[in-house]
Order: structure tokens, then sequence, then C-alpha cells
């Protein structure tokens, strides 16, 4: 299953992580900026990724291991906001396919 | 000839580097140090839960001014995921390491470990079972907690673990972390211990051990360790941590030394009936491994639990290892002042007798009003005394069956 966000769409999703983020960290979401380390400059740590994930896997209905999630991050690594905001992009829009040519 | 234990290590001495210590005296190691010395006494009435079913209802809490320091270096996220006694662990390793002045870019993170000792506290804390989120359950909970945070605060990659050997937990800590060193397998190791027993249903359940304090109006003189009217201890809650560092990695960094751990002794013994025997061949192991002559000990920091058993019991085990030296010895038992705080206990009279080594300054024991014709040796009484010491022994004994007696010795000397 494929999907393609629309722009507006990705603005919703981006402000929705956002949100998220500063719900689980207590923090102002105005903290957070693409370039925010969200280990180092918020005190976040792995298994927030892991919830992160599955919280929006929930959300939009992706049907997708969170084992195939990890084999993603291998290739691309997720520290930044931007970072995981691009990969839950593409964990939505390519689901099951998120690794799909890569593994090969 | 036979060969001496020293032998067979590659690195014979350790460095005592660093000291952090949150207990009911004060939430970090020069303020518990200074009401030690001033001889002050951390135990009060409990009042963090409700005591009428409790056998004693005075203990030793920590200071209000603990949960401003706890908001103040914790995470909320990671405040949510741990319980109290991994909590305090991470804050007195981070003073610790503060102490220590330990960058570490400037040692190889391979080989820094952490052991953390706990009779496990983070399963016995029932409210922060209830309230923490489920899904941190797991990581809140699990033995290893302490050790891991600690490990991840500091970027320490060496060996990561969690020990369990009653209220001995900390001293056992202490003990392997030497291992660790003298077997060439660590340069750096933070050694802690911390618990956080205060709770009715420890209470409870202790009194089966018969080795609580009486009550009185007068929590601040409950404990009495080596008076004739001694009645036991208080429960409390608290962490010492301390760091430990090859010799070797100590100079090159050009780090303060306090002291200079130079063996231990340990032995089981599963019976709470005459532990003479136990404390003296503890004490008699630590002294034939540091190769220390015993004339050079001036010092020792009591288990002193102030039960009836515990303070004859240490007081006979010194007399037979020292023999009329005995009588010339400093003794004091700092849990006059703080209580028990089982895990933590020994670590921090390891802290103790480090810090009088380099200091001169020997705790007193507390409350000692009325002397025991049976126990008659010098257990520095109410005030503190300035001594010069070569070296000290710190007695860690426990009520489940595990002994330990860890040698210190000046780092001037």
């Amino acid at each position: 299953m494929k999907r393609l966000l629309s722009e507006a769409e990705k603005t919703t999703i981006y402000n929705e992580i956002r949100q998220y983020l500063a719900d689980e960290l207590e923090i102002d979401p105005e903290k957070i900026q693409e370039d925010t380390n969200i280990i180092d400059d918020l005190g976040g740590d792995s298994i927030l990724f892991l919830e992160m994930f599955e919280e929006f896997k929930t959300k939009y209905q992706i049907d997708l291991e969170v084992r195939t999630i990890g084999q993603y991050m291998l290739n691309h690594p997720v520290y930044t906001f931007k970072e995981t905001v691009n990969a839950i992009f593409d964990i939505i829009e390519k689901g099951e396919d998120l690794i799909g040519q890569e593994s090969n | 000839m036979a060969r001496k234990a020293t032998d067979f290590f590659p690195e014979s001495d350790v460095a005592v580097t660093g000291v952090g210590m949150i207990t009911p005296l004060g939430i970090s190691a020069p303020e518990c140090w200074e009401n030690m010395l001033l001889g002050r006494s951390g135990i009060r009435p409990i009042t963090k839960f409700d005591v009428s079913e409790c056998p004693v209802k005075i203990g030793g809490q920590l200071p209000e001014s603990y949960d401003l320091l706890e908001k103040s270096m914790i995470h909320k996220r990671t405040f949510k995921q741990t319980v109290t006694s991994t909590r305090i662990a991470m804050i007195c390793a981070s003073e610790a390491i503060k102490d220590s002045r330990l960058e570490i870019n400037a040692v190889d993170s391979r080989r820094c470990a952490v052991i953390f000792g706990t009779t496990g506290s983070s399963v016995r804390t029932l409210a922060e079972h209830v309230d923490g989120p489920d899904k941190f359950k797991i990581i809140r909970e699990m033995f290893n907690a302490a050790a891991a945070r600690i490990s991840m605060d500091f970027g320490f990659k060496g060996y990561s673990f969690t020990i369990s050997a009653g209220s001995e937990s900390g001293t056992c800590a202490i003990a392997k972390a030497y291992d660790l060193i003298r077997h060439n397998m660590a340069d750096v190791v933070i050694a802690c211990g911390a618990d956080t027993l205060l709770t009715a249903n420890f209470l409870r359940r202790l009194k089966a051990f018969q080795c609580l304090c009486r009550n009185t109006p007068d929590p601040g003189h409950a404990i009495k360790p080596f008076d004739k009217n001694r009645s036991g201890f208080a429960v409390s809650d608290g962490g010492c941590a301390v760091v430990l560092e090859s010799i070797r990695s100590a100079n090159q960094r050009n780090a303060d030394i306090y002291a200079i751990m130079s063996g231990y002794g340990n032995i089981s013994q599963f019976s709470v009936h005459q532990p003479d025997t136990a404390m003296t061949r503890s004490m008699e192991l630590a002294v034939n491994q540091s190769g220390i002559s015993k004339e050079k000990i001036g010092y020792i920091n009591a288990n002193g639990t102030g039960t009836t058993t515990n303070d004859l019991s240490e007081t006979r085990a010194i007399k037979t290892v020292f023999g009329n030296q005995a009588h010339d010895l400093l003794i004091s038992a700092h849990k006059s002042m703080i209580g028990h705080t089982f895990s933590a206990s020994g670590v921090i009279g390891f802290a103790v007798a480090a810090k009088s080594l380099k200091s001169g300054m020997i705790p007193p024991t507390i409350n000692y009003e009325t002397p025991d014709p049976l126990c008659d040796l010098n257990y520095v009484p109410n005030e503190m005394i300035g001594s010069d010491n070569g070296a000290a022994i710190v007695n860690s004994f426990g009520l489940t069956g595990h002994y330990f007696s860890l040698v210190l010795k000046s780092s001037e000397h």
C-alpha cells in the first residue's frame, strides 16, 4: 500500500509529531526546532521513538511491523526532529514497502 | 614460600577519587560529612506514610531538600521511568563523578564500569508499582536499572551490572569494583549502593528480626550503638557512590586521592547466632589481603547497628583480631546518626573511612551514654576527634549472612 501525503497533510502530521513530543517530554512545543536532537537536547530516549512510531502507525492505520522500522532506521538514522518527521512521512507513505528496495 | 594475594595482580592498589552521598543527614557528601562530624542525628518521626500499623514510628527520611534536588537533576520523562532508589543512585553517582573531576573523554570509556548494589528496593516500594506509567514498568523496576542509567549518563561502556547481597550489597559492589581493577578489567569503576526500605511493609516485616530500635519521643537519641541501653536501629533511605580507580589512571589524570583501598575480606555465615567467628574471619581476610600490618590500622568504621548482639559480637571480634591493640583503636558507628540505609550503609562507611584518612577527622558514635562492661573499646563517644591514621577497616555485616570488611590506607603514608 502506498499513499502520497499532500502538503496540507504533511503540515498537520508535522504539528502532531511536535505536539506528541512536547506532551511526552513535558516541554513547550516552541523548544522543538528542526535540528533539535531529541535525546541529547530534550531528554528523550530510544523507547520514545518506538512509542511514537507505534502511535502514528495506529493513527494512520499503517500495517507495518516495528522490526521493519528498525531495519529502516539502520539506513536512515533518526536523531533530530526533522529526521523524525521524515521517518514518519516515509512510514505513512510507504507502509509495508518501507524498506522494499533497500533490503534487496 | 606461600604467595600473597597481592602477587597475582598487575595492579596492587586502588584509589578512591570521588564520593557522592544522600542520607537523612544531607543531600551531598560534604553536607552529610559536616553533620556527622557535628554528631547530628537524621532520625525523626516518619511522616511519609501512615505509621499506625508500624512497630516503629521513627526513621531516617531524606531531607525535604531532596525533592527539589531530584526535580532539578532528573528529567521529567526519566522520573516516570525510574524508582526513587534509582534516582538516588543516579544523583550520588553524578556527585561522585563531579568530585573525582573525571572527564570521560580523557579515559577509555570501554574500561569504565558501574556496579550497583541493592537489596531490591526497585520491586519493593509498592506505591511506585502502582503510580508509574505501565508502559515503563519493565525499565522502571528491572534490577539493572540504576547501573544502566549511570552508565548511560556518563558514557561508561565497560561492565555495568547490579548485585544483591542483602544489606551488604553496596559493600559487595565496592569489593567487586576492586576486583575488576585488580584484574585489569577496568580502569574506573563507580560502586554505588542505594535503598529506600523505609516503608510500612518493610518495618512490619522487619519486626520478626527483633532488630529495630524502641520508639522514643526523642528520635535523635534512639540508636545507641555500643551503649548498654541499645535497642536496635531505625530504617533509613539513602545512597552513596564512590569512584574507584587504578592508581595508574588516577596518577595519569592527576586526580586527588582520598585514600587507597588495599584489600577486603568476605565470608558467608547463614546464622544469626554467634556471628563473632564470621566477623573475625572477615577482618582477618581483609587485613591479610591488604598486606598492611595490623599496627598501622588506627580506625574502624564499625558495622555498629546498635543491636544487642551485633555490637557485642563486633567488639569481641575486634578484640580477637587485634588483641591488646583493640583498646587503642578508634571505632565509630555512622548508623548512630544516619540509621540503617542497608545497601548504602557499607558504601557510606567506606566513604567516611576514606574521608577520615584524608582529613584526620573521625566522626563520633552518638547517643553513647551508659557504658556496657562487655563493650569496652573506644567508640569515639558523642564528639568527633582528630586523629591521623595510616589505615582503616570498614565493617559491613548483615542479617542475611554476608560479612564484608574493607581495608583502606592513607594515600600519604
